[in-house]
């Protein structure tokens, strides 16, 4: 059986005529970010990692508000054997009260200059699209900011 | 066909000496073929952009592990990669969220949400005017085969180890696949 002869005509030539129109679509510029963005070792991988790393900070944060905190947080309002079967609260006795400040403002400084990383970045290609709107050129045109 | 032939050669032979020219070949060669494939198969331009980088992230990953004597067609290779990546996407929980994460970190990226903008509409503009309404009312596994067959000329051989099912199956698919197209065709045209 000759596979080339047995296309149907009709068939062939509705998809020849998609592939003649494609050929005018112009996708070398997402082509090459794309290879910018595979060759770049793991960029997923480097993303998740990112996120997981702003989640740990986060919760960091949230938990060592608490702990440097007073006992009722800690153990939640609404459990009301915290305050039958606590002692009371003596200082120097939590020696986890004093370490987490210090975890406290790391967190709060890094997942700061991490929010105004992205929000600078996010100006900057908001900036950049508007700019290669009015340059008619939009694919060439050099960051605004970064 | 010969031509075909030698550019695989050659390809194959920039991919056995493990460097990043022989990934520039191959991404060259096949990054049109690997998009418009999946833009065939999914109808979304958006999607089909993930899947292609995909594609070619696991092939760029294959590079310093497989032996490259072992691919003796590399369009075929990436279509394969391709179709289990887009089934997987169907199926999987965890590719969606995948593709969830990839899209809210590309709406931190404006740059490229704006060449893919461009491009989807673009796309949208030619092909949702024929054969892309029609495909995506054709089941997606003889859409598959179908598009392998018309659009990337493949033998039923290498649409066979594609989908990894019998040459016998992908004729039946394929005729059953074309009875359905002659029919939206001529709904159209009516």
């Amino acid at each position: 059986m000759n596979q080339n002869n047995d296309f149907d005509p009709k068939i062939k030539g509705v998809f020849l005529n998609v592939s003649a129109r494609r050929q005018n679509i112009d996708i070398d510029n997402i082509k090459s970010m794309q290879f910018k963005a595979i060759t770049a070792k793991g960029p997923f991988v480097a993303k998740v990692i990112w996120l997981a790393a702003i989640i740990l900070i986060v919760c960091l944060a949230y938990q060592s508000s608490n702990v440097s905190g007073s006992g009722f947080n800690k153990a939640g309002i609404s459990d009301i054997s915290v305050f039958e079967e606590q002692s009371p609260y003596q200082p120097g006795e939590n020696k986890s009260a004093q370490s987490p400040d210090f975890i406290f403002w790391l967190a709060v400084f890094l997942t700061e200059g991490l929010v105004l990383f992205y929000i600078i970045k996010f100006i900057d290609s908001i900036a950049t699209s508007i700019l290669s709107r009015i340059s008619h050129d939009r694919f060439k045109t050099i960051h605004f900011i970064c | 066909m010969q031509i075909q032939t030698v550019k695989n050669e050659n390809i194959i032979n920039a991919y056995r000496d493990g460097n990043r020219k022989g990934f520039e070949a191959l991404y060259d060669a096949y990054y049109k073929d690997v998009f418009y494939f999946t833009l065939n198969l999914s109808g979304d331009a958006h999607g089909s952009l993930d899947i292609t980088q995909t594609v070619f992230m696991k092939a760029f990953n294959e590079f310093n592990k497989k032996s490259v004597s072992d691919i003796s067609n590399i369009k075929a290779w990436l279509f394969k990669i391709a179709v289990n990546e887009f089934y997987q996407i169907r199926r999987s929980y965890v590719t969606r969220i995948k593709y969830m994460v990839e899209n809210l970190f590309r709406f931190i990226d404006r740059e490229s949400e704006v060449h893919v903008e461009f491009i989807e509409k673009k796309i949208l503009e030619e092909e949702k005017k024929d054969l892309g309404k029609w495909l995506l009312q054709i089941e997606e596994k003889d859409r598959a085969i179908l598009i392998l067959r018309y659009y990337d000329e493949l033998s039923y051989a290498e649409i066979s180890a594609i989908l990894e099912i019998e040459e016998g199956t992908v004729m039946s698919r394929l005729f059953r696949a074309k009875e359905k197209l002659r029919r939206l065709m001529d709904d159209e045209s009516k």
